[in-house]
């Protein structure tokens, strides 16, 4: 069980403070999910430069490749870090024929909207609901993240496995990135929690 | 004191009407903030791979065979796209599993390595540093998505 501190922080000797209150993007009321991420970058400083651009956008916690863990974001913000959310109908066979004939027109956009009608867990989890964890790694010359260290994993995992707890986030809402919106497929692709 | 307290006044109106002034949208939750990408005059275009599908995509059933440009179709888009971050065009845009890539020749004498997927994002490497990141929602031409 963590200690989350009146600002949305976690209070923990593994949870190194780096917040960054230019990437927040206003209060998350509700968390119905965790999202997976790899940064696209080689090291956790790049990526924490880049959250002091006051435009920038970021996740809540970044994981070094050593496995340290920075908290980049309250607990009580949403970030921008997931993007247009897939229809989740699809990846679950579930979709109505009034959901099946609209899929058949491509619209990322006009499918997001119609995600963010629903209440999650009828849709992924999106920015207003879900803690982002980005875990440092690049994107190689044929396109691939490199693999995801070992030490990066266990600390993924008892990251998640806290954050579940404490907030009581089910097992079945913690998603790679790429499985709730259009992502290069192989993002957090060897991320285990 | 008066005095100090409009020069701070002045020196952060400054600021922000250079913010204001740099060309940049001011970007959304969906869409990322476009800066002028910068990139010099373009003098020749080289198509090396169209209709391409990233090895990425790993369902067999997704086909990229549409998605082929002109040289016409991308100088306009590397004239019109604009420059997005990094962190914004991994995470905010959409990703495309289809590509066209090739060589630009600038009047400059630069040379660089474009690439553009069928969702109008795409980027420009010039030599070894990291990439120009573009985004282009002004190009509408037939080979790309609507998103």
């Amino acid at each position: 069980m963590l200690l989350i501190d009146k600002e949305g922080m976690v209070v923990n000797p593994r949870v190194h403070a780096a917040r960054a209150t230019s990437i927040e993007r206003g209060q998350m009321k509700l968390v119905s999910g965790i999202i997976v991420h790899q940064t696209g970058g080689s090291t956790a400083q790049s990526s924490l430069s880049s959250y002091k651009n006051p435009s920038a956008n970021g996740a809540h916690f970044l994981i070094e490749k050593e496995g340290t863990i920075y908290q980049t974001a309250s607990l009580s913000q949403q970030t921008w870090h997931v993007g247009k959310l897939k229809a989740r109908c699809l990846l679950e066979n579930r979709c109505t024929p009034v959901e099946i004939k609209a899929l058949k027109t491509f619209s990322p956009t006009a499918e997001n909207k119609r995600e963010m009608a629903k209440q999650a867990p009828a849709r992924f989890p999106a920015n207003q609901d879900s803690i982002g964890i980005e875990l440092v790694g690049e994107a190689q010359a044929n396109g691939s993240y490199v693999a995801v260290t070992a030490a990066q994993n266990d600390s993924l995992k008892w990251l998640v496995a806290e954050l579940s707890q404490t907030l009581g986030i089910a097992t079945t809402e913690v998603f790679r990135h790429p499985d709730v919106s259009r992502k290069n497929p192989s993002e957090a692709s060897t991320a285990a929690w | 004191m008066v005095g100090r307290w409009w020069i701070a006044a002045a020196l952060g109106l400054a600021a922000s009407l250079a913010q204001a002034n740099d060309g940049c949208s001011a970007g959304s939750e969906f869409e990322p903030r476009l800066c002028p990408s910068g990139l010099p005059a373009i003098k020749q275009v080289i198509i090396q791979q169209n209709g391409m599908k990233s090895a990425q995509e790993t369902n067999p059933a997704v086909r990229c065979d549409d998605f082929k440009l002109s040289v016409r179709q991308v100088r306009q888009f590397l004239t019109q796209a604009g420059e997005v971050d990094k962190q914004d065009a991994l995470h905010q845009l959409d990703w495309s599993p289809c590509y066209a890539s090739g060589e630009v020749r600038f009047k400059d004498g630069r040379v660089g390595l474009w690439q553009i997927s069928q969702l109008r994002q795409g980027s420009v490497r010039l030599g070894e540093g990291e990439p120009v990141y573009l985004y282009c929602p002004a190009c509408r031409a037939r080979p790309f998505k609507q998103p």
